[in-house]
């Protein structure tokens, strides 16, 4: 059980973790190359969109790979 | 709908609707402490901030549950509808407030991290009656955390309306884990028949309108039409569509609007793309068939949302022979263009 | 919503409906309420105790009643944990809970050498009375 627990709680740190540095590239620089409306988002707009961009990484991801780079 | 995200998008309803959140969770709070310093004035202020805003969120939950059903059996209750994600957000910040302090209460005095507390603390995962409550409402914290940061326009959109739906349906997953964490807990603290009386009700208020909207709704999900030898469907006559509104129909395994406007007869899909808003129960407004929910509009006769929008709907072939209106259960393409019927 | 949708809907509440009543019914049979019940607030006279040990927050005592052995508690000052237990001495069995000031009875199953009050939730011990 005490495994299970530990396991349970390293994923847990590892995935917010990444998240949050994931988080911060993604709010001020990936979001626009996915989505043009973030281009002209503003500060407090990006910053409210970090704690679902630090819960929901791995599906924006995949987006930003597969979004072509904006000319 | 907006060119950039805004950080609410908020008018005038929106705002009166805030405060009445605010309000309401501010009186709560205080009449909770004014009867627990009633009725058990030994309690400690931080056994009473839990307590209250524990019991707050649950209280919210239940009121967000009921939204949906009480919405589909009364159209009244839609303008709250609206502003659910709002009541949602403020549900997660209350619950957040409980289990911080809970965290701080329980578990930040020993040596050990206070999250790896809450799992280790108690370790009895193999009984029913004795099982760390304390897990249950952690994990539903989780659930609330993702559901609340995602509220937001441009998660809607990015991660795909599928995906985060199917997130934001998780939040039955968070009642059930909150329920049992309240049974749990009240069981194994104080053994209190309020608090468990309370939580019964609740379950069954919330789950018999959930399920008397469910069989109402599939209901008229298997209704079926006549179909007449080239497979086209009669639906209604034309005098039962109002002007500039529309009457729904199960065609197929999907729900089409047929809207009257301007002499003419169009047919689109009744999902609005937006957050799932029943079209056909929205208006004609400038043209433009306009969602009840959250005001996405698009045009009738493409299903397409006006420049610079790119919203698109499925569109449906309508004939009209006499009085009677037949559609072609096979839809087209998002955003076709059909030649409206006129009548 | 569409009808792929409403099903999924419909089959979760159906789910819940089942689900969450069981459970309840479940952990109502595993619970023990025969200790708990017992916790109403008495005045009875400590006639003949058997055992005693006294603290300035709560006194305890051991009394026999109808042919079988009952502990008495009288809590002097409000606890500071939500949730208190009280745990035998000899086998860490559970006796009964404690939630503030007053005085409680609970029957005693074997004989105990003294108590242990504890936080149920922090799972910490916060006072051991010998007799």
């Amino acid at each position: 059980m005490d495994t299970i627990i530990m396991v349970f709680l390293i994923i847990l740190v590892a995935y917010f973790s990444l998240g949050l540095l994931f988080g911060f590239y993604f709010i001020f620089l990936g979001a626009s190359k996915v989505d043009p409306l973030m281009e002209d988002s503003k500060k407090k707009v990006r910053l409210l969109l970090l704690p679902g961009v630090i819960a929901t990484w791995p599906f924006l991801i995949g987006k930003l790979f597969k979004s072509k780079p904006v000319d | 709908m907006g060119l950039d995200y805004k950080l609410v998008l908020w008018n005038k309803h929106k705002k009166t609707y805030d405060k009445i959140i605010a309000l309401g969770m501010l009186l709560y709070l205080v009449v909770f402490v004014a009867l627990t310093l009633a009725l058990n004035p030994e309690t400690t202020a931080e056994t009473m901030i839990i307590r209250a805003f524990g019991s707050l969120a649950i209280l919210m939950l239940h009121i967000i549950l009921v939204i949906g059903p009480l919405s589909r059996l009364n159209p009244q209750f839609l303008p709250i509808l609206y502003n659910r994600r709002h009541l949602g957000v403020s549900m997660f910040l209350a619950a957040l407030v409980h289990g911080a302090f809970s965290i701080i209460q329980f578990h930040t005095l020993g040596d050990v991290n206070p999250i790896y507390a809450i799992i280790t603390s108690n370790m009895d995962y193999g009984s029913l009656t004795n099982f760390p409550f304390q897990v249950l409402g952690f994990l539903a914290l989780l659930i609330l955390f993702y559901m609340a940061s995602t509220s937001h326009d441009f998660f809607l959109k990015n991660l795909s309306p599928k995906i985060w739906k199917g997130l934001h349906m998780m939040v039955y997953l968070a009642y059930g884990l909150i329920l049992m964490h309240v049974f749990l807990g009240a069981f194994q603290q104080e053994t209190s028949p309020f608090t468990i009386g309370i939580i019964i009700v609740g379950f069954i208020t919330v789950t018999s309108l959930h399920l008397i909207t469910a069989f109402k709704e599939s209901k008229i999900d298997k209704f079926n039409s006549e179909k007449n030898s080239e497979g086209w469907l009669e639906v209604c006559e034309v005098d039962e569509i109002p002007n500039d509104r529309a009457k729904i129909f199960t065609v197929g395994n999907e729900r089409v609007a047929i809207f009257k406007y301007e002499g003419k007869l169009s047919a689109i899909h009744n999902v609005c793309k937006h957050q799932g808003g029943p079209l056909g129960e929205g208006k004609i407004v400038d043209g433009c068939v306009t969602c009840p929910w959250h005001g996405y509009q698009y045009l009738p006769h493409n299903g397409q949302s006006p420049p610079p929008f790119t919203e698109k709907v499925a569109t449906y072939e309508l004939r009209l022979n006499g009085k009677k209106v037949y559609i072609n259960p096979n839809g087209f393409e998002e955003g076709t263009e059909v030649q409206p019927v006129t009548c | 919503m569409d009808a792929g949708l409403r099903k999924r809907h419909k089959y979760i509440w159906l789910f819940l409906a089942i689900v969450i009543p069981i459970l309840l019914i479940l952990v109502i049979k595993d619970l023990d309420f025969s200790q708990t019940a017992d916790t109403n607030h008495t005045t009875e006279s400590l006639s003949n105790p058997i055992d005693q040990a006294k603290h300035n927050l709560m006194d305890a005592v051991v009394i026999e009643k109808d042919d079988a052995r009952v502990l008495e508690m009288n809590v002097k000052q409000p606890l500071k944990s939500a949730s208190s237990i009280i745990l035998s001495l000899n086998d860490n069995q559970e006796i009964g809970q404690i939630e503030g000031v007053g005085t409680y009875s609970f029957p005693l199953k074997s004989e105990i050498r003294g108590i242990i009050i504890k936080d149920a939730i922090k799972n910490q011990e916060i006072l051991k009375l010998e007799f």
